[in-house]
């Protein structure tokens, strides 16, 4: 059963230089309860593609064609103030830089309980305020009945994430789209959350889709991986026989690039993406 | 036995934090009396993660700080006591890589006087011997000569890092501190990064003092390892032996986090 299903999707940015297709006709689909990744070097449209199943596009930005259907209805096709209520209770987002993405002038509880007070409205206040402590609880934050009155400014980097994950998964959506979210983490800190995101998926059943330029991280937690470049997604297959078997160069390429220990004699030369290559020439290998 | 270039002694950085008037101040113990060699010739790889120490090391190391106590001899001598020429004799010797390209180079200069300036600064070369040297440089890293006059922003990030390698190479230094070099680079761009810094050791016999958090990229450029937390040394080992066989606790929390297939 997939979730969403991405169909010939075009964004398109618009300036005086020309049109730049930075996703340009890509379709996918991210299962229920399974964790897609996109992977890509920076400029190969793996943000855009997330910024536009929320539709959070801005000029000179356009999401020119292409479907994003979930469960049955296509997103692209929704008022604003529909997609309003998608955002935050069906498919929820979280960012790269957690030092910046929360507000230093709100508690941390302030910030996930104003997910609560925007989609859970029946709730009354003492609920919502058990319900944020589950929450914390939830992401293993210790004393969550403290750390409710904290600022952010008061937690390292690994909690705030922690608590950005915390807001994302309040009103449990079905859909956690994840952009980076651990690549400004410590790695003992990213192994945790990353965990921490396995231990929800199985527990709620969450789709994921995550977004990284990390392949040890893809390694980690995919199902499904989909490698984007330029715009285009050239290879598309599970996590298991991308790893054992890349067939596109490009993924080839990515691949050999990271040095495996106790594979890559040390050392050695490292292959390396070649710039002079269109990768684009070779046909896509979609599994 | 291969020469040694630095020999660190019991050295401490500790800093203070005013807490108020009338409090104690609270003493940070960034870097906890730490001892090890580097020898020439080696990359000698710091790693731990952020708060451990490793970057107030590199300060140290290049006197960008002033240690609280303890010595860093450098072929002998002690650093820490080295003052006006002498020092400028010693930071001729010893240069750094930054780990952001994108902050480490000046916007308003054009590539050539980037590369140039540590010649400018520290030799009684000619503008025309300074030209030609640094187009020397660039030819070394890569770079196309016609990008002599370009400035920053026109390149990607990776082609910044290498402004930043040639510009640590005009002096011919002895060692190069290469802070997190390869950490703010796409995948694909990190391994022309790490064939190049390999290169250039091999032909510059330099020694590097090379800092990571990234394990698979340190196993695959280190000669030893020093693994850093809170301030103290837990374990310094050739690269074999620390992934084969690693003692202490927090190395084995460490190379864990290595990412592994999900089940």
């Amino acid at each position: 059963m997939n979730l969403l299903e991405i169909k010939n999707l075009k964004t398109y940015f618009y300036s005086d230089a020309g049109v730049n297709k930075a996703v340009n006709d890509i379709s996918f689909e991210i299962p229920k309860g399974k964790t897609v990744c996109i992977v890509g070097e920076s400029g190969s449209g793996k943000s855009i593609t997330s910024l536009s199943i929320m539709r959070l596009i801005d000029p000179p930005g356009k999401i020119v064609d292409g479907e994003v259907i979930f469960e049955g209805t296509d997103l692209l096709k929704l008022s604003d103030k529909e997609m309003r209520k998608v955002r935050g209770r069906d498919i929820s987002m979280i960012f790269q830089e957690p030092m910046t993405s929360l507000n230093p002038s709100y508690t941390v509880g302030y910030q996930i309980d104003e997910a609560l007070r925007l989609h859970q409205k029946q709730l009354n206040k003492k609920q919502r305020f058990e319900k944020v402590v589950e929450s914390l609880e939830l992401v293993g934050i210790h004393n969550p009945r403290e750390k409710y009155r904290e600022y952010p400014f008061k937690l390292s980097g690994g909690q705030r994430q922690r608590v950005m994950i915390a807001i994302a998964m309040a009103c449990e959506p079905k859909m956690l789209i994840a952009d980076e979210p651990t690549t400004a983490l410590d790695v003992t800190i990213q192994a945790q959350v990353l965990d921490l995101m396995n231990d929800l998926q199985k527990k709620k059943g969450t789709s994921i889709l995550f977004i990284t330029h990390d392949l040890g991280v893809v390694y980690q937690i995919a199902d499904e991986v989909v490698v984007m470049y330029k715009g285009h997604i050239v290879e598309k297959a599970s996590a298991k026989e991308l790893f054992a078997d890349p067939r596109h160069p490009y993924t080839k390429a990515l691949l050999h690039s990271i040095p495996v220990p106790g594979v890559t004699p040390r050392k050695s030369k490292l292959d390396t993406v070649d710039e002079n290559v269109d990768y684009l020439s070779f046909p896509k290998e979609i599994r | 036995m291969s020469e040694i270039v630095y020999e660190i002694k019991n050295l401490k950085k500790h800093y203070e934090i005013n807490l108020g008037l009338f409090k104690k101040p609270k003493i940070i113990k960034a870097v906890n009396g730490i001892s090890f060699n580097v020898k020439k010739g080696e990359v000698l790889s710091i790693v731990g993660e952020s708060g451990c120490g490793k970057s107030t090391t590199a300060k140290l190391i290049l006197k960008i700080e002033e240690p609280t106590s303890g010595q860093i001899l450098f072929e002998g001598e002690d650093i820490t006591k080295l003052q006006h020429h002498e020092l400028s004799e010693y930071r001729k010797k010893v240069q750094i890589i930054f780990q952001d390209p994108y902050s480490s180079l000046n916007p308003r200069w054009k590539v050539g006087s980037i590369i140039g300036e540590p010649l400018k600064l520290n030799t009684d070369m000619s503008d025309k011997e300074i030209k030609e040297r640094v187009l020397y440089l660039m030819e070394k890293v890569g770079m196309h000569p016609d990008w002599f006059e370009r400035y920053p922003h026109q390149f990607s990030g990776g082609q910044r890092q290498r402004i930043g390698i040639a510009r640590a190479l005009a002096l011919n230094p002895e060692v190069i501190v290469c802070d997190e070099p390869v950490s703010a680079l796409d995948v694909s761009i990190q391994a022309q990064v790490l064939n190049l810094l390999l290169d250039l050791q091999e032909e510059f016999n330099l020694t590097y003092i090379f800092i990571s958090h990234d394990l698979s990229v340190v196993e695959h450029i280190s000669d030893r390892i020093v693994v850093m937390y809170y301030g103290d040394i837990v374990e310094l080992k050739s690269v074999e032996d620390l992934f084969n066989n690693p003692e202490a606790d927090y190395t084995k929390k460490l190379l864990s986090a290595i990412p592994t297939i999900k089940e």
